[in-house]
């Protein structure tokens, strides 16, 4: 059940209705029960694992908090178990292809489906922080069974984050929750900015770059090639982005906030800053359980900033396993290495002299950083969505087709131009009065863009319109 | 022997403008932003959490290295002396 | 105490925004679909569409509602692919009818690209629920009864199986249909999306100038280089379908479809359309099995539903001169061939209506 279609709106709708007349004491357990009938609409396999996932780590756990000795090798024994799964599902390639096949039904997989080993890659990191956390006694093990498993199971979050620590996200489950007018309002206008990321946008930028263009970049003119790779930059953004608000205003419709995971990252003026607005909840977990402890372990053996090591490791490390979760490919360690090599490069001026704050930067250099951060970005975005030899051949074309081709339509250029605007400008407003800005508008004013966006949305639902276009052969 | 709040914020400055500005002469507020002020990254922070193992004997867990709790040298005294 | 209260704490005003934005909505489609009503504004516009994405099949339906619109005496419809749609000319066809001493027939060409048989029985559906012809003209040959696929045909065979405006029309509701076919908003909505593609707007453009208001194709396909085989790799389709000929069930179930529409009000006159010898040559077994394993099976499944069948090839030999390329006759062959048709059905109907 894909999360923009009316089947998931009226799935929504039965559970608010039963859960808003249930008492506290019920709703967890109700929620339990639509979560699992959720991810069964994908598949049952996968039910299964996270059944066992749940059990397995719940009992751990409660282990692990207990145990007087041999508490580390505990410790170690839960992470592999859910690196395991991981592993397991990152290579059962049958799995994935299914899932994704399902979560689109026209199956032409959205720029999502590259992000998921289906949910479940999300299930282990949040499995992992748990074990870690609570060997470290900073949060204790669950005793709620139901809680527990609602915390992996919960179906906001379930299939694409955002990743919640269980020492926020189990108090959470564990108190009475409000929905009021105002809650009501700021959450459906989180629904709505997201279906206008996610169908609008995020639909229009996938269409503008075509998977033709990777498999045969050398017939398109370097220009549309650069038009190809920004269409494809904002598709991945507001695909994901467009999820994260949908799952956050229906979370919040239940009454639990989830985390935010995108603050409009390509107007980032460094990496540093684009990993503190890019998947958040993914950035602050592997800052939390891969950066700083590398990073530590180093500094205790040798303390100067400036020790090679101290420089590189982690960053490159951090990275290479945030690209090994993405998807266990050479091209996807490509795509972590160039991020990584990004922010080492970044901080060699720090080293040196003292560090001048971004927002303290005259206006044009910040400018400048956001623009080649995001060229930056966009490059590296090549080998996360191609092969290595159709990132190949995609640079050489881009580097060698100069002048334009006579070929060149313009219509792709039009179109990624045409579609820069509303995205960059919903960006920026966001970006600069918050999230929830349109709240603050007349009335009429938000009335209008809400019909504007019915209308839209309603008219981009209607996906056989997508049908390619023909060019008539005699036959 | 307990460390007071002074000595404290005074250790953690001179390692901050040493360490993490490269700038002595910075006139550094107890209750500036360090991090969402842009001065140091929050990759630093590993470099605090190191240097507040070393100088004070305090062992800050990595999830608590964060902006939210250690965004100025004031909350980080706090962090310090909560141990 | 807290366990007591409810989740929802909902007060009065509520839903407002969403309530005026539904206003808003009907409001402005509501005047959006008058003014897209008044005949002097939809003068300006290019033709409202039927959402297929079939550039040709669009102008053509155009083309049919206009002309049938304009010419109340139409009682004739010519169905088939490209091959027909460029083969059979209405006006050759009706002058040598009523020269032969016929009573007026009046077609219209509703050749459309790439169909076979069973697209051509949806096609049959659609423009007999507009109109109520006496005759049908289903010009056919090998290409749209075998077995084969290419990604061109899957995909024209998808659009006739899903658009949801022809599976609306042919009796199943689908909203997307319901508001193609009542809404003129909707119909210019569809045409501004087909706007947006290049490639099909000038497809479009070229179907267009290529088109007779009476539907025939008027401009030779290709640059009318006559007979020439196209090159194996271009069209590997072409030779699947005649060199390793197998009637698939699905297109002779549209066949069948067709001549089922055989009644006491309806003639269903099934055409082989004649193909070049060059072209015939690939045909698995070569020319002499292509009477034996294509034309005979399909004059007796003909003859069995009590339609008409009548053989293209029987008009005499069609010079090279006469063909646009290997599988499409040019307009001196359209006329030949119409000649001729008008000639036969003459002779064949004379005692029945028209």
């Amino acid at each position: 059940m894909s999360i923009t279609t009316l089947t998931f709106a009226g799935f929504v709708l039965l559970v608010l209705a039963v859960y808003y007349i249930l008492p506290h004491r019920f709703q967890n357990a109700w929620l339990l029960t639509a979560s699992y009938v959720f991810y069964l609409t994908f598949t049952w396999q996968f039910s299964a694992i996270l059944v066992v996932m749940t059990l397995v780590n719940y009992w751990l756990a409660r282990w692990l908090e207990q145990a007087e000795r041999r508490k580390k090798a505990l410790l170690w024994i839960g992470i592999g178990f859910n690196l395991a799964v991981l592993a397991f599902l990152k290579y059962a390639g049958y799995f994935v292809a299914q899932f994704t096949a399902r979560l689109n039904s026209s199956g032409e997989p959205g720029a999502l489906a590259i992000l998921l080993p289906v949910g479940l890659s999300f299930t282990v990191v949040q499995a992992i922080s748990y074990l870690v956390d609570v060997s470290r006694k900073q949060t204790q093990a669950s005793t709620r069974p139901v809680d527990f498993a609602l915390y992996f199971a919960y179906f906001p979050k379930l299939t694409s984050g955002p990743i919640e620590r269980a020492r926020t996200f189990l108090p959470l489950l564990a108190q009475p929750r409000r929905v009021d007018n105002r809650a009501i309002a700021e959450n459906f206008t989180r629904i709505v900015v997201g279906l206008v990321r996610k169908m609008i946008l995020a639909n229009a930028f996938t269409a503008l770059a075509p998977t033709s263009v990777l498999q045969d970049p050398s017939s398109s003119s370097p220009l549309a090639l650069m038009a190809w790779l920004v269409a494809y930059a904002f598709a991945i953004y507001n695909d994901f982005a467009g999820y994260t608000s949908i799952a956050r205003g229906v979370s919040g419709l239940i009454g639990i906030e989830l985390s935010p995971n995108f603050e409009a990252p390509y107007f980032s003026r460094n990496f540093t800053e684009f990993w503190n607005r890019w998947h958040i909840s993914l950035s602050n977990w592997l800052r939390d359980y891969i950066y700083l402890p590398i990073s530590r372990a180093l500094l205790r053996r040798n303390p100067s900033r400036g020790n090679i090591a101290n420089l590189i490791v982690p960053p490159i490390v951090t990275m290479l396993v945030s690209a090994l979760w993405h998807e266990a490919a050479l091209h996807m360690l490509i795509w972590g290495l160039l991020h990584g090599i990004y922010q080492v490069v970044e901080r060699i001026p720090s080293l040196r002299g003292p560090l001048i704050p971004v927002q303290k930067l005259p206006r044009w250099r910040q400018v400048a950083g956001a623009l080649v951060v995001f060229v930056l970005a966009a490059l590296a975005w090549l080998p996360f969505r191609a092969s290595l030899p159709e990132a190949g051949r995609f640079l050489a074309a881009l580097a060698t087709n100069w002048p334009l081709l006579p070929s060149t339509s313009w219509m792709g250029l039009a179109g990624v131009t045409a579609m820069l605007v509303p995205a960059l400008a919903l960006d920026a407003l966001q970006a600069h009065s918050g999230e929830l800005v349109f709240l603050r508008w007349p009335r009429l004013v938000q009335a209008g863009l809400l019909a504007g966006v019915i209308l839209a949305v309603f008219l981009v639902s209607q996906t056989y319109l997508n049908v390619p276009t023909f060019v008539y052969q005699g036959f | 022997m307990a460390l007071s709040r002074e000595d404290v914020k005074l250790q953690l400055r001179d390692f901050i403008l040493k360490e993490l500005l490269n700038n002595p002469s910075y006139p550094l507020q107890d209750d500036e932003a360090l991090i969402t002020g842009g001065l140091i990254d929050s990759f630093s922070l590993a470099q605090v959490g190191v240097f507040v193992e070393t100088a004070f004997n305090v062992y800050i867990p990595d999830t608590d290295l964060t902006v939210a709790n250690m965004d100025t040298l004031e909350q980080m005294a706090s962090r310090v002396l909560a141990g | 105490m807290d366990e007591q209260r409810p989740t929802l704490q909902i007060t009065w005003p509520f839903g407002l925004t969403p309530a005026l934005a539904l206003l808003l909505l009907a409001t402005s489609l509501g005047l959006l679909e008058g003014l897209l009503r008044i005949p002097a504004l939809q003068a300006l516009l290019p033709p409202p569409s039927r959402g297929t994405g079939h550039a040709q099949f669009e102008v053509q339906y155009q083309n049919f509602i206009r002309y049938q619109r304009a010419h109340p005496e139409l009682n004739c419809i010519i169905m088939g692919s490209s091959q027909t749609w460029a083969g059979i000319d209405p006006e050759k066809l009706r002058a040598a009818y009523l020269e032969a001493g016929g009573q007026p027939l009046d077609c219209f060409n509703f050749g459309v690209q790439v169909i076979t048989s069973a697209e051509a029985a949806t096609l049959a559906e659609l423009a007999i629920r507009e109109t109520s012809p006496r005759v049908v003209i289903y010009g056919l040959s090998v290409r749209d009864l075998a077995e084969y696929e290419g990604s061109l045909i899957n995909r024209v065979s998808w659009v006739f199986q899903q658009n949801p405006w022809i599976r609306y029309r042919l009796g199943t509701f689908t909203l997307s249909g319901w508001l193609t076919e009542h809404s003129a908003a909707y119909g210019y909505y569809l045409t501004f999306r087909a706007r947006l593609s290049e490639a099909e707007w000038r497809t479009r453009q070229d179907a267009a100038a290529a088109t007779r208001e009476d539907g025939f194709r008027v401009v030779p396909f290709g640059n009318n280089v006559g007979p020439i085989l196209p090159d194996r790799a271009i069209l590997p389709e072409f030779y699947d379908a005649l060199g390793d000929y197998r009637p698939s069930p699905e297109r002779l179930a549209g066949l069948d479809q067709i001549l089922s529409l055989q009644n006491e009000n309806l003639r269903v006159i099934v055409i082989e359309v004649p193909l070049p010898d060059a072209t015939i040559a690939v045909f698995s077994g070569g020319k002499e099995a292509y009477p034996v394993l294509f034309s005979q099976p399909l004059r007796e499944r003909v003859a069995a539903s009590g339609a008409l069948y009548l053989n293209g090839m029987d008009a005499g030999p069609f010079p090279d001169e006469e063909w646009a390329d290997f599988d499409h006759l040019n307009t001196d062959g359209a006329s030949h061939l119409s000649r001729w048709l008008g000639e036969r059905l003459a002779e064949e109907l004379t005692d029945a209506a028209p």
